[in-house]
């Protein structure tokens, strides 16, 4: 049986050595909660992660939480997420610190000029690497170009994209469902 | 204490639509604390990101911490962590407690039909925006090209090109 403190642990753990965001966390809380303590079965975790996803917010905070309140009601929700975020949240405001101390040395300054391209060129491989995983059809290729104009080049908000552009999925869905009655 | 509770509010809007994962949130987060209320630096948020790769946590959660943390200190750090996981824990619980079979509906279904291509040309946006700010010379250029070699042909590990690309930095601008 799962304990609040067990719980806690592990997730804290997961907090603190996955490196590289949600995608990394997902499979090795799997790992921890389904394979070795077996207190969720794999098709239940399953569908927490088809929940976690569909909501937003980061993928591995959802699933903390819904893994949390599946386990021990709103006190384990409030226990798994609170495991996951503090170890960012005190090496962040460590890093914070740091940076705003040392941020003008010139050492920091060179090293953080080579950095910030990186980060342009690392993101830029996140979009060849996501369009790759989607059907290349007109509608994907007008939505995402669409998206790309309308906030990066016109500079309007991104949740006018989020907002609209999940509109035209439900309305097209319908209009696609509607033809086949 | 109003410092705080609009470094709370503006996070917890930046949970409440942070739709398609950690790359497609920096769209919003960008508009949001850079080019809106100014808190960071468009250098500073392009370091926060590059900090987030090669930390632990999700990147959202990173940028709310140290945008916070730069504002109000650890109290802004706070308020800005907890307003961007508000959201996801009120919704969550909720489905959690209400609904077994949320994946059923086809509506959350068709919705990410529009969202999946909208959120890549966000990233996109994301690249194009922090890519005017980072990219100050050719020396620029060639990191970025490095950069993206690396990861999209290579398959190397980010933090790996971070390092190498920090120490290029170096190399190039010098001490």
């Amino acid at each position: 049986m799962s304990n609040l403190r067990e719980m806690f642990f592990i997730f804290l753990r997961i907090g603190a050595l996955t490196l590289g965001g949600g995608y990394v966390m997902v499979p090795i809380m799997e790992d921890e909660i389904v394979h070795k303590r077996k207190w969720i079965d794999e098709k239940e975790f399953i569908d927490i992660l088809a929940v976690a996803q569909s909501f937003p917010g980061a993928i591995a905070i959802n699933t903390s939480i819904y893994v949390g309140y599946k386990l021990k009601k709103h006190v384990g929700a409030i226990v798994a997420c609170l495991g996951l975020i503090i170890p960012p949240l005190v090496i962040i405001s460590g890093a914070a610190a740091l940076i705003l101390e040392y941020g003008q040395e010139p050492l920091v300054q060179s090293l953080f000029k080579g950095i910030r391209p990186a980060v342009a060129g690392l993101i830029a491989a996140a979009v060849l690497r996501l369009s790759k995983n989607l059907d290349k059809n007109v509608f994907n290729g007008i939505l995402a170009v669409a998206s790309f104009v309308i906030v990066g080049i016109v500079g309007l908000h991104p949740v006018a994209v989020i907002v609209s552009s999940g509109c035209i999925g439900y309305a097209m869905m319908r209009w696609v469902k509607g033809d086949e009655k | 204490m109003m410092e705080l509770i609009r470094i709370f509010l503006t996070f917890f809007k930046i949970g409440a639509f942070s739709f398609g994962g950690g790359y497609a949130v920096l769209a919003f987060i960008e508009k949001e604390i850079v080019s809106g209320k100014g808190w960071l630096t468009a250098e500073e948020f392009i370091d926060v990101v590059a900090i987030s790769q090669i930390t632990p946590g999700p990147i959202a959660v990173n940028s709310s911490t140290y945008a916070g943390f730069k504002v109000a200190g650890v109290a802004g750090a706070l308020a800005g962590t907890i307003g961007v996981t508000m959201v996801s824990f009120i919704l969550i619980v909720t489905v959690a407690s209400k609904l077994e079979n949320m994946k059923d509906t086809s509506a959350v279904q068709w919705v990410f039909i529009g969202l999946r291509p909208a959120v890549i040309g966000l990233i996109g946006s994301a690249a194009y925006t922090i890519a005017k700010s980072a990219i100050v010379d050719v020396k620029g250029i060639l990191v970025a090209l490095f950069a993206f070699l690396s990861i999209a042909k290579m398959k190397w590990h980010p933090i790996l090109v971070i390092a190498l690309s920090g120490v290029l930095g170096i190399v190039l601008y010098g001490v």
